[in-house]
């Protein structure tokens, strides 16, 4: 099968849609499918993989506390148009079409059949609401709907009209199942880790670096190690190493190198894909009480559930655990049990199901729609949407 | 006078641009809903003819084969996406849902009937929502009121949402012999 993938956030940006793309055009032609991408590229000078085309540079733009990026223009719909036509795909796959982004712009200028995933769980805001009528024509191109969560799968019912099928993120168990700590850790004293954006408050690394002196005053050894993109905007604490961003092999040793995985955030989260890696990484969870995180961890079952933003709590959930072998073993064994549905391997299958549906409900290929819609209708179309992984 | 006549041409102007437009569209979307339709009852009549296969071919309790066998007979006969298409369809995922219930394993099973029983019941309820999902947007189009009262929807039918029971069958396996 030709598979075209819409990517509406720079592939050069570390981000969970784009990491969610690049795994499932891997695991696609890893089955023997032909799965392209095209997305926004800021780096001209990066590596790309060979089935990838740049669709030009974003456009940030500061939007509700945080960065947007746009990519919107005439150089983009026509690298657009000529990678549909030159792709044949059988099928087109955009991610989050209700941005305003390269998802959007291909969704306008392609006929046939067309799929979208929808990410995020709250896309609502006043230009949303404002704009919902003239988005609405463009998804009503989709011949199929598909929610990372329920959460996503509720904002569309409530907020974009018409629903979806839920089939979650996927995560590469094999390769976090079988990674080895980090050289040194996690340590005769224990440790701790944390992975995400550093200074994106609602990941909640500000909550965590609350709570570590509580933490370590009963466990003066204990070591925390934090991994992810951004800068950290205070010092950094006594038994807390910062390694920055790290590559994916890294990343699946970092949660190989922790006693617990710690997953302080405060809101924006409609899966939590780290709470998946954690599990294949056999690396028992504590997690913030958010609506996502109870799902996947199922009331926890599957991991220790504390208040939101509540450094008090989370130092007692993190120093309960740590001091009890038997419920971290437990939640080791039921976690690396509950992860195998989300494995990309399972995952995939569902998406070629959807695909197939949507060939059937369709005619013919994906081709460019003969009048296009026009970037400057687009353009004058433009809002932010906020990126939130 | 000159600038009255400017405002009402202009205002029919828009009038003609939108019922253009919204004529435009609804072709379009029931264009959508036809195709979904075909392809909801083709996937259908696969799933029943998978299912007899499936209730042959796999061990069950002659209870459930029995359940399993009829039920997908009675699915293949109804024609049309009514009630009674609704009602044996219905049947049918009960008497699959049935033998997830009591034999899990034939469904998790990496290869064969199972899997290929799993993936067309799994079609069929995405076929379904796609199906409802173009149905909706139809509806939302069709219901303001002034392609009421232009009849603007023509000649098409009132498309019509399909309900029946469709839960999740258990998952085929993945590969658990990569974990370590």
């Amino acid at each position: 099968m030709r598979v075209g993938l819409v990517s509406p956030y720079p592939w050069d940006v570390p981000g969970g849609v784009v990491a969610h793309i690049s795994d499932l055009a891997e695991a696609l032609i890893a089955r023997g499918h032909d799965a392209q991408v095209i997305s926004p590229v800021d780096d001209d000078e990066m590596d790309l993989p060979s089935w990838v085309t740049r669709a030009g540079r974003s456009v940030p733009v500061p939007y509700n506390g945080s960065v947007s990026r746009l990519l919107l223009g005439p150089v983009s719909q026509a690298r657009v148009r000529r990678w549909l036509h030159d792709g044949r795909f059988d099928v087109l796959h955009v991610h989050s079409p209700e941005t305003f982004s390269l998802s959007l712009l291909a969704l306008g200028n392609a006929r046939g059949p067309i799929v979208a995933t929808f990410h995020a769980s709250n896309p609502r805001s006043r230009i949303m609401a404002w704009m919902q009528t003239p988005l609405q024509v463009y998804l009503e191109k989709l011949a199929g709907r598909i929610a990372v969560s329920d959460a996503a799968r509720k904002t569309i019912v409530d907020h974009l009209g018409g629903d979806a099928v839920v089939i979650p993120n996927g995560v590469h168990v094999a390769r976090y199942a079988g990674a080895r700590p980090l050289p040194g850790w996690p340590g005769e004293h224990g440790a701790v880790a944390f992975v995400g954006r550093l200074d994106e408050p609602r990941k909640g690394l500000a909550v965590l670096l609350a709570a570590w002196p509580l933490i370590r005053r009963k466990r003066p050894g204990l070591r925390l190690l934090v991994a992810g993109p951004g800068e950290l905007d205070a010092d950094v604490p006594d038994g807390v190493t910062v390694l920055g961003q790290v590559s994916e092999a890294d990343k699946a040793r970092v949660y190989a190198a922790a006693d617990v995985y710690v997953a302080p955030n405060t809101g924006g989260e409609s899966f939590g894909i780290v709470l998946l890696e954690a599990m294949a990484a056999g690396t028992p969870i504590v997690a913030s009480d958010l609506e996502a995180f109870r799902r996947v961890l199922e009331d926890g079952r599957l991991g220790v559930l504390t208040p939101v933003g509540d450094p008090v709590a989370l130092a007692g959930a993190v120093d309960g655990l740590l001091g009890n072998a038997d419920r971290r073993t437990a939640l080791i064994a039921a976690g690396n049990h509950a992860v195998s549905r989300y494995d990309w391997s399972v995952v995939t299958r569902q998406i070629l199901r959807v695909y197939e549906t949507a060939i059937a409900a369709s005619t013919g290929r994906v081709v460019e729609e003969q009048d296009g819609v026009d970037t400057a209708v687009l353009g004058s179309h433009v809002a932010a949407d906020n990126v939130v992984e | 006078m000159i600038p009255k006549i400017v405002a009402v041409a202009a205002i029919l102007a828009d009038v003609l641009l939108y019922v253009y437009f919204t004529a435009q569209r609804l072709d379009r979307l029931h264009a959508r809903v036809d195709a979904a339709a075909a392809a909801l009852d083709a996937q259908l009549r696969r799933r029943s003819a998978t299912a007899a296969v499936f209730a042959a071919r796999v061990p069950l309790s002659p209870y459930l084969a029995l359940a399993l066998s009829g039920a997908s007979a009675e699915a293949t006969v109804v024609t049309g996406l009514g009630h009674d298409r609704e009602a044996a369809e219905s049947a049918l995922s009960r008497a699959l849902a049935d033998v997830a219930a009591a034999a899990p394993e034939v469904f998790v099973a990496a290869t064969g009937a199972g899997t290929e029983m799993h993936d067309e019941a799994l079609r069929a309820a995405f076929a379904r929502r796609f199906h409802n999902d173009a149905v909706r947007d139809a509806l939302v189009v069709r219901d303001r009121r002034l392609v009421r009262w232009l009849r603007l929807a023509g000649s098409a039918p009132h498309p019509r949402y399909f309900e029946m029971d469709d839960e999740e069958l258990p998952s085929p396996a993945f590969s658990l012999a990569l974990r370590p």
